[in-house]
């Protein structure tokens, strides 16, 4: 009795949440007997089953000793947390409950009160928008993250008032989030399962890293924790460990459940699939679909935003501490993370940093200071001289060890808003992007392997428009800055992503389309010429760039190099600079000579050599951005916290552990990871190779001899990634 | 007005020139090369933590370590200010796998390597720096001291030290993705080219 006694006295019987769940239980019954006389196939009688058990769960989670319990011990919080986000949520909307909660409602209530306000348009549209399925999953994992971040946790814990609101939010959050997945009648629309599908599986990776840093940490988040009685002598810390590993794989449970559902849905015979997949991501402005890709403002504002961090970086280079250059944020923000996120955007989406480029943001500015009074000079209207700097920044990386110079970093920062301004203010709008700009340029090259791409929505409208206003613009809104023509464009070839055609566009017939990545590379950037040698020149720079800048960071290059000079006498500077231009030109040179004469000897065909390196050099592109993603994603990966100890120096506190979270990251093997990135960019070389000689040759056997020396350079440039990606490589004092 | 006196925009208009830029700048990259002398490598972060009255973040180079000689830099910070010491010096103490007893299962000694660590051996300003040879494969133990620290005001770590031989077998599995999709690859486009005998030109 003494037991029953002391468990039923834990029991939070909270009169106000009782009366709501039964009030809630009996208008639903009530609602359900109604709509289910009229629609029997939509509502069996499970689903109300499931809807009463869903409450009877929440009763359970929010009355119960669990409730007590979750003050002392973090696996209980996360129990209960489960409770209401993976199992509550679901069932709720398994129910149906829409439909048999306006039914189930006095008639008065429904029709002069409930019933108006749901349908005015204001509410349905905000419904309309919560319950998409990219919003749904942001808005869930923001309130995870918030109330998770110690302060709002701990507070929740010390007040019960914003424990509650914890809790409402918690459920409200997971009734968004599985809406998309259930898709509870009357829910309209196309159903695509594929989106259901990746949708789960991004919800089970956030939870997958989500509860490992709550699973692997080694240190205590919540102090509250260690200051209450500790239940079954249990360590705050193996509490925390433990409840990391219950939220990774209960939660993994339903969403797999899910995932099985959906398939299974999906394969029964009743299934109707959409008639037409969405193809086009952004169809017609008008006919409401997103705004935000073609925004300005949002443009400008992150334009902004990045520009006032590049002060940041500006100031912290010139003023921070130069010694141990990984912690200042000149040493750290631009050489890891701008790289690694630059490089993974492109390949993931597009030319994004373009898109949102800081360096021309005061481009009004400096046409009104300067008057743009200049022709930018035929001869230079190129790619030589943006090839040429894009060289001399792969050498002063190198050479001048920018990446350990903090000040130097902010000079060249200040250099290229400066150089950006005195271009775009003398010359025409759009010279230095598409000329001068190095970064603009690796960016360009880079997009082609995007699988997004600004194209024309019907090119009939485009063939009826005379005024090309995407390439000249209107009066009020700007053309395109690096003067393509949508309609002619091949790839992504000199797009920055501004999405200006798309704004000046009078039809409304510019939009951002899914395409098959690599499908412009061998195409000049317009009406699908070969393109010039200027353009190989940079796109082949850039490709063997990647090997030549990740290779002087391994160790036995370096080595080497040191070896070098002290037996010839000279600076390892000296035979860096050597090792970077040699690898940069001559290496290339001669090695795509080769392949071009090769080619055309084992073909016979009547081609020159430049024109088959002119079209087949580029097809190496994939080889370049695989080395360039796997070496700039993996210090990225490697040095995830660098940014802490960083800021912290920036802003005069203690020094602070390199790991944020406690949590370490190379368990996580990297280079099995870099391997499989370069194994794909060279199927996709390959295949790339491939499809352009068989437009050059006559025969499928001459096409094979001709793509051969093409492909065994791909593979041995892949080869040559493997080698660099296993051995040690200088980490530059960020990694973990 | 002034842009246009200072600019010197006839200078590249001439096409020699603007062809030969990318010699241009080999030649200025050259010339600037010659009185600069790169910086070593700072490392990768290996431990960090509280030794003595030092906030102390330590790095080794190459990373990951593998037998050989490798690299060791410290910073030592003040844990209030973050101000690197310029005076500050410490040793460390090496031991090799498997001597934690100080003589192995077949009775050699293995003397644990002590090391100082001075800021004239480190290649970075205000950083002290140690060349160490790890002679054998496993997980050394480090243990590294301040002077004025107490027995317990000592940073112990470890460090694994790989082989020098470079790792291809155990990544086996990511091989053969070029290999499997080069037959998958092959397969799918004579599948493709037998229904469409010639290819046609662009």
């Amino acid at each position: 009795m003494e037991s029953v006694r002391v468990w039923s006295s834990t029991w939070n019987l909270d009169p106000f949440l009782i009366i709501t769940l039964v009030a809630t239980g009996v208008v639903y019954v009530r609602g359900f007997r109604r709509v289910r006389t009229q629609l029997p196939s939509h509502f069996p009688a499970w689903r109300r089953d499931v809807f009463l058990l869903a409450l009877g769960i929440l009763f359970f989670a929010l009355t119960s000793p669990l409730d007590g319990l979750a003050d002392l011990l973090l696996q209980a919080h996360m129990a209960q947390h489960w409770l209401l986000v993976m199992v509550v949520a679901p069932l709720v909307w398994l129910g149906a409950p829409s439909v048999p909660l306006m039914r189930g409602l006095p008639g008065q209530a429904l029709q002069k009160g409930l019933g108006p306000l749901l349908a005015s348009p204001a509410i349905r549209s905000a419904a309309d928008r919560l319950t998409r399925p990219t919003t749904a999953w942001c808005l869930w994992a923001a309130t995870i993250l918030v109330w998770h971040w110690p302060p709002a946790y701990q507070a929740a814990l010390r007040s019960q008032a914003w424990h509650d609101f914890e809790h409402a939010s918690f459920l409200a959050a997971a009734l968004l989030l599985w809406y998309p997945i259930v898709r509870p009648w009357p829910k309209r629309g196309a159903d695509p399962v594929g989106g259901r599908l990746i949708y789960i599986a991004a919800t089970m990776v956030f939870n997958t890293f989500f509860s490992a840093t709550f699973a692997f940490s080694g240190q205590v988040f919540y102090e509250a924790y260690e200051t209450v009685p500790r239940p079954w002598a249990i360590s705050a810390l193996r509490d925390q460990n433990a409840a990391g590993a219950f939220m990774w794989i209960a939660s993994s449970i339903p969403m797999l459940m899910a995932s099985v559902a959906v398939v299974v849905q999906w394969l029964s015979p009743g299934y109707s699939r959409p008639s037409t997949p969405p193809r086009v991501i952004k169809a017609d402005r008008r006919r409401g679909n997103p705004q935000w890709i073609f925004s300005l403002r949002l443009r400008r504002g992150i334009q902004v935003g990045l520009f006032l961090l590049a002060i940041i970086v500006v100031i912290d280079g010139l003023t921070g501490t130069s010694s141990p250059s990984a912690e200042n944020l000149a040493g750290v923000l631009p050489w890891t993370y701008w790289r690694g996120f630059v490089v993974i955007g492109l390949v993931a989406l597009g030319n994004l940093f373009c898109a949102v480029c800081p360096f021309t943001l005061p481009r009004q500015l400096a046409a009104k200071i300067l008057g743009r009074r200049f022709r930018w000079p035929a001869a230079l209207q190129n790619k030589w001289l943006a090839a040429g700097l894009f060289g001399l920044y792969l050498w002063a990386y190198e050479v001048l060890a920018l990446w350990d110079r903090p000040s130097w970093t902010a000079w060249l920062i200040l250099g290229y808003f400066l150089f950006a301004f005195m271009i775009e203010g003398l010359f025409p709008r759009g010279t230095f992007c598409r000329f001068l700009c190095p970064i603009g340029q690796f960016n360009f090259t880079g997009a082609n392997l995007s699988p997004l791409e600004v194209t024309p929505l019907e090119t009939s409208v485009c063939s009826r428009c005379t005024t090309r206003e995407c390439l000249h613009g209107d009066p009020n809104e700007p053309g395109c800055p690096t003067g393509l023509l949508i309609p002619a464009k091949t790839g992504n070839h000199d797009c920055t992503f501004c999405m200006d055609c798309a704004r000046a566009c009078p039809h409304e017939n510019v939009t951002l389309s899914l395409v098959r990545p690599g499908h412009g590379i061998g195409h000049d950037r317009m009406a699908k010429q070969s393109p010039g040698l200027d353009v190989v020149a940079l796109t082949s720079l850039i490709t063997f760039g990647a090997f030549v800048n990740a290779a002087a960071m391994i160790e036995p290059v370096v080595r080497f190099e040191e070896r070098l000079a002290t037996q010839i006498n000279v600076t390892a500077s000296l035979v860096q600079t050597f090792w970077i231009l040699g690898g940069i030109t001559l290496g290339p040179i001669l090695i795509l000579s080769i392949c071009a004469a090769l080619g055309q000897r084992l073909s016979r065909l009547t081609l020159s050599n430049q024109l088959i390196i002119r079209k087949l050099a580029p097809a190496l592109i994939p080889m370049g951005f695989a080395m360039w993603l796997a070496h700039a994603g993996f210090h990225l990966v490697t040095a995830y916290g660098s940014l802490i100890p960083a800021t912290r120096s920036f802003m005069g506190g203690a020094p602070q552990s390199v790991d944020p979270i406690g949590f370490s990251l190379p368990r996580f093997d990297g280079v099995e990871l870099e391997l499989l990135i370069l194994g794909f960019g060279f199927l996709i070389a390959m295949a790339i190779g491939w499809r352009i000689s068989l437009g050059l040759a006559d025969s499928t056997s001459r096409a094979f001899r001709l793509a051969l020396p093409w492909v065994v350079t791909a593979f041995l440039l892949y080869l040559a990634g493997a080698w660099i990606v296993l051995q040690p490589m200088q980490m530059r004092g960020m990694a973990m | 007005m002034i842009a246009r006196r200072w600019i010197p925009i006839c200078l590249f208009q001439r096409r020699d020139v603007a062809q030969f830029g990318f010699l241009i700048w080999v030649s200025v990259a050259a010339l600037l090369a010659v009185p600069q002398q790169s910086r070593a490598d700072l490392g990768a972060v290996v431990a960090e933590g509280a030794a003595g009255a030092q906030f102390v973040r330590v790095r080794i180079e190459p990373f990951p370590p593998r037998e050989g000689r490798a690299f060791l830099t410290v910073s030592a910070q003040n844990p209030n200010t973050g101000r690197p010491d310029p005076e500050a010096t410490g040793s460390l103490t090496l031991s090799k796998p498997h001597s934690t007893n100080a003589h192995s299962q077949h009775g050699l000694h293995h003397a644990p390597l002590q090391i100082t660590l001075d800021p004239s051996q480190s290649r970075h300003p205000g950083l002290l720096g140690a060349v160490v040879d790890l002679t054998e494969t496993g997980t050394w133990s480090a243990e590294l001291r301040f002077p004025g620290g107490s027995a317990l005001d000592v940073l112990r770590f470890q460090l694994d030290v790989g082989s020098r031989q470079d790792p291809w077998i155990e990544y086996a599995r990511a091989f053969s993705i070029p290999a499997f999709g080069t037959v998958i690859f092959f397969w799918h486009q004579r599948r493709v080219l037998r229904r469409k005998p010639s290819p046609r030109d662009p």
